[in-house]
């Protein structure tokens, strides 16, 4: 996934080397530390990461929606060629949506409780078109896309309070794709829901990135949702990216021991007796400058050196990146560490 | 809206004001002191009281009193001030007016100024305007009435000499056009309507600041921010959804409006209900303080009814009661 | 041991004050019926897990069991006793024996307390005066919840912990009081993956260690399937299919514990990927279900029965039990 060894042609958005900083009592914190991926035309990749890893920053610093508090602290966002992170507010508002819109986690509190949908969807296509299309015909293409993402046309008049989680979701997953923008960041859209909205809603992404050929940045803490729909993985620990690839090749074989963990940790409905794991501690404070790799506070097979000297990200194979000192003991480290973290959850039976 | 939840308010409304009117009704009954006390200066006999207390139907039981005022006032008859000897209507309708005139447009003007200010303030939050806005409009909220009120009088009438002293009309002047009225009128509203307006826009500015704080960071902005839509745009969205808890205030003041401003109106002379209301308490004109009471009560009841209603409009998540 | 027998629990629907008017004329009451005739048993040492859509009645049950709402009808038998019976000593006592972990560890701790005070109030609450009696309690929950070294947790407070520090201190907190009854509210789902099994992990040693029956309410099929012993899948209010946790989800009988197995995806990483099966429609209006079965209206093979007749739980092999008109006969 870096950036810069790729045909420039077909690269959809590259981030290069981001880093964003947040201004916390007196005190930086690095919450993005030099982040590079790229998308393709039509790809789906996924970011995944827990609470804190900067997966969600990364959302905002590429559609410049940081807090106050929040800044780009160096890097670049290229899209289609340009790069926009030095873009002014004004040439951003022509970026936002039509090039690069947003599923936001919370539909809910995303969309303006006091506004019917209708006028919410009809004031975006306005807020991009210098010659604007009647109110009629504006409408009848928000009706279209209701229709797209299975809601009923005339519900378009509702309040979003009317509708239940799982409509208000495919609502403004109609808003993201109603000026066919190149990049779609959905931002942990299903948390919200229960199971059975959750699979509805992956599923309409889903057939949005295979049929319509939507390019789709997923940032979830789920790697069961990222297997239904992503075709590349970036694995995010405490800012950094720390493996990233082909989602096959990350995640059948994973080089760094938290893409292991993460994926050892996670119970399968398919195999109730697998021995789930859980990696003692916590990430490390955003305000704390490391030295070395962010991870060898928690790894079971951290040496000296991963305290001391931060890992470069080195290509293992084709599409697959990892940035770990110790790449050369993958395998064995992949069975030692559900004998070290293993709990016994599902131990008995 | 629902027909029902309009219906089932409208009905809680009536019911209040009845029993506000009860409520008043009673305790002015209890107020100690009779209402013939401000005749008996000893010119009147004993058997001359006795029929001022007939002629006025004091003598009769409370409750044939209660029930009697009722039906008068469910006719619209508040009934015979005591000591105007004129229709309690006849003696209230022209203090309101002059009440109104007051009050309205200074309330308006607090309202429209000082949302405008306090929303923008709000959204600059952190910058040196919005401190020596807040600071301000702090300051002269907590500015009580009749001492901004002297101030006022010494600078622009005993300083400056550009303002009447007080009253609503210049006495003695005759013969006048409506236009010259009206300019008469007018200059002597500019003080007392400064006042007033000084006096609320503080409170609107500070409640409308809090609520436009409290819409930043809300996500829907940030949405909206995502969706290119303008910052102006955004803010209007911002504004939009601030407003709400401003116009509940807001309604409520109106509603006050109608007992009018005591103290303003004696510094200024103004001939209101607030002076009105005050002087038939110390005279025991029961008839008439009791309307003026009723009047406010009325006012802001129906005020917070007009709130309910606003809200449903302004707030599609309230309407909404069908369960 | 606990047992439930056809547990109901409903509410007024909020009234308007001119609607108010109206029902007592007609005599009708609209009432939201959260929980429906449920009954199930919990024993010493076994969780159970309940499962369902938002809105089905799970976290009512679990405050019905608490004794925090009173069940509109059946009961909750706590150690043979009858709880919404119980009074004085007997109240106090089951308040101390049954006992809640709550969902969010960030909220459900007072941030001025530190480890060992926020262990020690529910101690202070049922009057146990020792201060050295007090102490040695709350060392064996901090051990048990695996708050360890004791030392280095006992001073701090709430904003200098992890989520899962946090969530330990809960589990902490919950089982200073020795109780019977545990009851976990989606205890894990806001925590960090990489975590969550050492909290399950805890849960689950506690219950078998302290002989607690344990209720786990999660909508998360899979965490159900690794931790408990028997789940429960609730709907609309009922109680649609319960049994041992491998036969719920190797062998679902119920369509609608079919839909909730077959909707949680998989992480399982292949190329062609596969659809998820996701039934479309939502549970329904708990003012008014429908007739017949609730589940009828997404059922893909309802049929007549279905509509006219509500089914009952009916054990289909030993110790597994299905309410639907399709299965058996």
């Amino acid at each position: 996934m870096q950036a810069a060894i790729e045909n420039e042609n077909e690269m959809l958005l590259q981030v290069d080397d981001l880093k964003v900083d947040y201004q916390m009592e007196g005190a930086v914190g690095r919450a993005v530390d030099g982040v590079s991926f790229a998308l393709r035309k039509g790809e789906c990749i996924g970011l995944v990461g827990e609470s804190g890893s900067g997966k969600s920053t990364i959302a905002k610093a590429i559609l410049k929606l940081l807090p106050s508090n929040g800044a780009l602290a160096g890097g670049r966002v290229i899209l289609k060629g340009r790069d926009i992170s030095h873009f002014t507010e004004e040439e951003m508002d022509a970026i936002r949506w039509a090039e690069i819109s947003l599923v936001p986690q919370s539909a809910m509190n995303a969309l303006n409780p006091v506004q019917r949908i209708s006028s919410q969807m009809v004031e975006t296509f306005l807020a991009h078109q210098a010659k604007a299309d009647s109110r009629k015909t504006l409408l009848d293409k928000c009706q279209q896309l209701f229709e797209m993402v299975g809601l009923s046309r005339n519900r378009i008049f509702d309040y979003p309070h009317q509708f239940s989680g799982g409509m208000r979701q495919r609502a403004t997953i109609a808003m993201a794709i109603a000026l066919e923008p190149s990049v779609v960041i959905a931002d942990e859209p299903t948390t919200a829901l229960d199971v059975i909205m959750q699979a509805q809603i992956i599923n309409l992404l889903k057939s949005l990135s295979e049929d319509k050929g939507v390019s789709i940045i997923l940032i979830t803490h789920d790697i069961s949702i990222v297997a239904q729909i992503c075709q590349r993985v970036g694995v995010m620990y405490a800012g950094r990216l720390v493996e990233s690839g082909d989602i096959l090749k990350v995640f059948n074989n994973p080089f760094h021991p938290y893409t292991m963990g993460l994926k050892a940790a996670f119970p399968t409905i398919k195999e109730l007796k697998k021995t789930l794991i859980s990696i003692p501690g916590s990430p490390p404070l955003l305000t704390k400058r490391l030295e070395g790799c962010c991870f060898s506070d928690r790894c079971p097979f951290s040496i000296e050196q991963c305290q001391r000297v931060i890992p470069h990200t080195v290509t293992i194979r084709e599409d697959h990146y990892v940035a770990c000192h110790r790449i050369e003991y993958a395998e064995r480290f992949r069975k030692e560490i559900i004998d070290i973290f293993g709990t016994r959850v599902r131990g008995q039976s | 809206m629902e027909r029902r939840y309009i219906a089932s308010r409208i009905a809680q409304t009536i019911i209040t004001l009845y029993a506000v009117l009860t409520l008043m009704w009673v305790l002015f009954r209890l107020v100690p002191g009779d209402p013939t006390a401000m005749f008996l200066s000893g010119r009147l006999s004993p058997e001359d009281v006795e029929a001022i207390r007939k002629l006025w139907g004091l003598d009769q039981p409370l409750h044939v009193q209660y029930f009697k005022y009722m039906k008068n006032l469910s006719m619209g008859d508040l009934g015979i001030s005591f000591s105007y000897r004129e229709p309690v209507l006849k003696v209230m309708l022209p203090a309101l007016f002059n009440t109104l005139i007051l009050m309205i447009p200074s309330i308006l003007m607090a309202i429209v100024v000082g949302t405008l200010m306090g929303t923008n303030l709000g959204w600059k939050r952190g910058s040196a305007r919005e401190r020596i806005g807040v600071v301000l409009s702090l300051f002269v909220r907590s500015f009580p009435v009749f001492l901004t009120g002297i101030i006022v009088l010494m600078i622009f009438v005993h300083l400056l000499g550009w303002f009447p002293l007080g009253g609503m009309r210049t006495i003695g002047a005759f013969g006048l056009s409506w236009w010259e009225r009206f300019l008469d009128v007018s200059h002597h509203l500019a003080l007392p309507f400064g006042v007033a307006f000084l006096y609320y826009v503080g409170d609107v500015v500070v409640i409308s600041r809090t609520s436009m704080l409290e819409m930043i960071g809300e996500e829907f902005l940030q949405f909206a921010k995502a969706r290119g839509l303008s910052d102006k745009k955004v803010k209007k969205i911002a504004m939009r959804n601030a407003i709400i808890p401003v116009i509940t205030y807001s309604t409520i003041l109106i509603g006050f409006a109608f007992g009018g401003q005591v103290l303003l109106e004696v510094v200024f002379a103004w001939p209101g209900v607030g002076r009105l209301m005050v002087n038939s308490v110390q005279i025991h004109d029961y008839p008439v303080a009791q309307a003026a009471f009723f009047l406010m009560a009325t006012a802001v009841i129906i005020a917070n009814l007009l709130v309910d209603f606003s809200y449903g409009y302004l707030d599609p998540r309230i309407s909404i009661q069908k369960r | 041991m606990i047992e439930v027998k056809d547990l109901q629990k409903s509410f007024a629907v909020k009234e308007t004050f001119f609607s108010a008017f109206t029902s007592l004329l007609k005599k009708k009451e609209k009432r939201i019926r959260a929980v429906n005739g449920i009954s199930f048993s919990i024993h010493a040492g076994e969780i159970m897990g309940v499962a369902g859509e938002s809105g089905c009645g799970k976290t009512t049950t679990a405050m019905l069991l608490l004794g925090l709402y009173r069940p509109s009808g059946g009961k909750v038998l706590f150690e043979g006793m009858d709880i919404s019976s119980l009074k004085g000593t007997e109240l106090r006592y089951f308040r101390r024996k049954a006992q809640l972990i709550f969902q969010d560890p960030y909220e459900s701790l007072n941030p001025r307390f530190t480890v060992y005070r926020t262990i020690e109030e529910p101690l202070i609450v049922n009057r146990l005066r020792r201060k050295s009696e007090r102490r040695e309690k709350i060392m064996k929950a901090m051990e048990k919840a695996k708050l360890m070294p004791l030392e280095a947790f006992c001073d701090k407070y709430p904003h200098e912990l992890s989520g899962g520090e946090r969530q330990r201190v809960c589990i902490a907190r919950a089982i200073v009081l020795e109780p019977v009854l545990l009851i976990a509210d989606e205890a894990t789902s806001m925590l960090d993956v990489s975590i969550r099994a050492g909290i399950l992990e805890i849960i689950k040693e506690l219950t078998e260690e302290m002989k607690m029956a344990t209720l786990y309410i999660s909508h998360d099929m899979s965490l159900l399937g690794s931790i408990c012993d028997k789940i429960g899948i609730m709907y609309a209010g009922e109680i649609v299919e319960i049994g041992r946790s491998e036969d719920i989800i190797q062998s679902p009988l119920h369509p609608y514990t079919r839909a909730l197995i077959e909707a949680v995806p998989v992480p399982e990483f292949r190329r062609a990927k596969l659809k998820l099966k996701a039934i479309a429609g939502e549970p329904p209006d708990l003012v008014n279900l429908p007739r017949g079965c609730s589940f009828r209206l997404r059922c893909e093979r309802a049929i007549k029965a279905c509509r006219t007749s509500r089914p009952k739980l009916f054990e289909v092999k030993q110790g597994h039990f299905v309410a639907c008109h399709q299965v058996g006969d």
